[in-house]
C-alpha cells in the first residue's frame, strides 16, 4: 500500500492505496467519482477518458500512483452546481446522446481538445474523438453539437 | 493484479540500479501497451519503475546533431513539436496515425519503440532515418535503431537497462520523408502493413516497413538510384527482404500485395516531392 496526494477537481484528497490501482479505480471506488465510466479497461473505447493537467487521457491506462502531483478533471468538475458547462449545453441542445454511456468521456476528451485547439475542422474534430466509442449516436449530433459550439465561442470553426 | 511496488527515481542511474536488481521490475513511460499486458496478466510484474521523474528523459530539442527525444516525451508532444513537421514529415505522419489522440496523450515515442511490435508506427520511419539510441546502463552508451528489434515484442536491452532517449540526424538539405500505414479502417488502427520511405537526391534511398516481418524492417537502396528501373528493383528487393504472416488483421498475401503497393508509392512520391 502506498500514501498519495491526488488533485482531483481542485481537492486534495489524502489516500491509501494498492500501487496497482488504476486512476480509473480509485477515481470510482475510492472518490465516488462514479461519472467516469469503465467501458474495455484498455483504452480502445475512451469512456473512462479524464484530463490531466488539462490534457484527456485514458483513465484506465493511467497508474494512480502516477497522476500525484497532476491536477486530474473529471466530468463532475465540469459544470459550476446546477450550472452546466457550455459543452453539456451544447451536448443537451443536439440530443448527441442516447445511453449516456460514452458521454462523460467524450465531453472530457472534447474538452481537452478544444482547449489545445478551439478552431478545428470537421476532419480534426472526429479525428480528435475517434478514441471515444459510441454505440448510438452514430456521431453526427456529437459532430454538429462541437461545431455549433465552436461557432458560439466566437470562432470561425464552420469555414476553416 | 497482484500486489506491486512503485518507484519513481529522479536519477537515471538510481533507475539502472533498481532495475538492475529487481529482475521482476519493469519500466513504465506512458503505459499504454504495459497497463494492457499487466491488465490481462500476460506480465506480471513485482515493481514498477516510472522514469517520468528523471528531468533527461523530458527533453525534446532540435539542434545541429538532429532531433533528440527523451523517453518521456508522448506522441502528442513531438508531433506537436515544429521541426518535426517541417524536418521530419514521415515522423509526422507516423505520429498522426499512432492510436488515439487521448493514448497520443500518454504513449511516448521511445516506448513504442522498445515494446518492439512489428507494428510499430514509428519504427519503419525512424530505422529509415537512421536513428539511434541513448541506452542507460551502468553508463549511457549508444545503439542503433537498426541493432535494436531482436524478434517479435523483443529488444536487445540488457537486466536494467532502459532507453533515455532517442536521436534523429539532421535531415540533408532537400532530403524526404515520408509514412503509409495501411489499417482496416479509416480511424485508429494497427497496421496491416507501413511503409515509410526517406530520399534525398544526394544518394539516400530507405525503406522502414512494419508488419510483414517478427521486427521492423529496414531496406537500404542507395546504390539503385542511377538505375532506370530503380522502383521495380526497389519493390524486387523489398518483398525479398519481408516474410509477413497471416493474422486476424489480413493475409500473407494482402499484404504482400499491400507492401508492393505503397512500396511503389512511396518511392513516387518521394521523387516528385524532391522534384519540385
Amino acid at each position: 500500500m502506498k500514501d498519495i496526494i491526488l488533485k482531483v477537481n481542485g481537492r486534495k484528497y489524502n489516500l491509501r492505496i494498492d500501487e496497482s490501482m488504476t486512476l480509473l479505480k480509485v477515481l470510482r471506488e475510492e472518490l465516488e467519482l462514479t461519472g467516469t465510466k469503465e467501458g474495455c479497461g484498455e483504452g480502445e473505447c475512451g469512456a473512462c477518458t479524464v484530463l490531466m493537467d488539462g490534457k484527456a487521457v485514458n483513465s484506465c491506462l493511467v497508474l494512480a500512483c502516477e497522476a500525484e502531483g497532476h491536477d486530474i478533471t473529471t466530468i463532475e468538475g465540469l459544470a459550476d452546481g446546477e450550472l452546466l458547462s457550455d459543452i453539456q449545453e451544447a451536448f443537451i441542445e443536439h440530443q448527441a446522446f442516447q445511453c449516456g454511456f460514452c458521454t462523460p468521456g467524450m465531453i472530457m476528451t472534447i474538452k481537452g481538445f478544444l482547449d489545445e485547439n478551439p478552431n478545428p475542422t470537421e476532419d480534426e474534430i472526429e479525428e480528435a474523438i475517434a478514441g471515444n466509442l459510441c454505440r448510438c449516436t452514430g456521431y453526427k449530433p456529437i459532430v454538429a453539437a462541437v461545431k455549433d459550439l465552436v461557432e458560439r465561442r466566437g470562432n470561425d470553426g464552420y469555414n476553416r | 493484479m497482484a500486489a506491486l511496488e512503485y518507484i519513481k527515481p529522479t536519477d537515471s542511474i538510481e533507475a539502472y540500479n533498481i532495475l538492475k536488481n529487481n529482475p521482476g521490475a519493469k519500466v513504465i513511460a506512458g503505459g499504454t501497451d504495459l497497463m494492457v499486458m499487466m491488465r490481462n496478466e500476460s506480465i506480471k510484474p513485482e515493481c514498477i519503475v516510472d522514469i517520468k521523474g528523471i528531468e533527461a528523459t523530458h527533453i525534446l530539442r532540435f539542434d545541429e546533431n538532429g532531433l533528440y527525444i527523451g523517453a518521456s516525451c508522448t506522441a502528442n508532444e513531438v508531433m506537436n513539436f515544429g521541426p518535426v513537421k517541417e524536418y521530419y514529415p514521415g515522423l509526422y505522419d507516423a505520429l498522426k496515425g499512432l492510436a488515439t489522440y487521448q493514448v497520443r496523450n500518454r504513449a511516448t515515442v521511445v516506448g513504442n519503440l522498445c515494446n518492439a511490435s512489428p507494428a510499430a508506427d514509428t519504427a519503419p520511419v525512424l530505422l529509415a532515418m537512421g536513428a539511434y539510441l541513448d541506452i542507460q546502463g551502468p553508463a549511457v552508451w549508444q545503439k542503433p535503431l537498426l541493432e535494436f528489434f531482436t524478434g517479435v515484442k523483443k529488444n536487445s536491452l540488457s537486466q536494467g537497462e532502459f532507453v533515455q532517449g532517442l536521436t534523429v540526424p539532421r535531415p540533408e538539405p532537400g532530403e524526404k520523408s515520408i509514412y503509409y500505414k495501411k489499417g482496416r479502417i479509416k480511424g485508429a488502427d494497427l497496421s496491416i502493413v507501413g511503409v515509410a520511405g526517406v530520399f534525398s537526391r544526394k544518394g539516400k534511398l530507405r525503406i522502414g516497413l512494419g508488419s510483414v516481418y517478427t521486427t521492423p524492417v529496414l531496406v537500404v537502396a542507395d546504390d539503385l538510384l542511377d538505375k532506370d528501373d530503380l522502383k521495380d528493383r526497389l519493390v524486387e528487393r523489398v518483398l525479398n527482404s519481408i516474410n509477413p504472416i497471416t493474422d486476424t488483421r489480413a493475409s500473407r498475401e494482402y499484404r504482400i500485395d499491400m507492401t508492393r503497393y505503397y512500396t511503389f508509392k512511396v518511392a513516387e512520391d518521394l521523387m516528385r516531392e524532391a522534384s519540385i
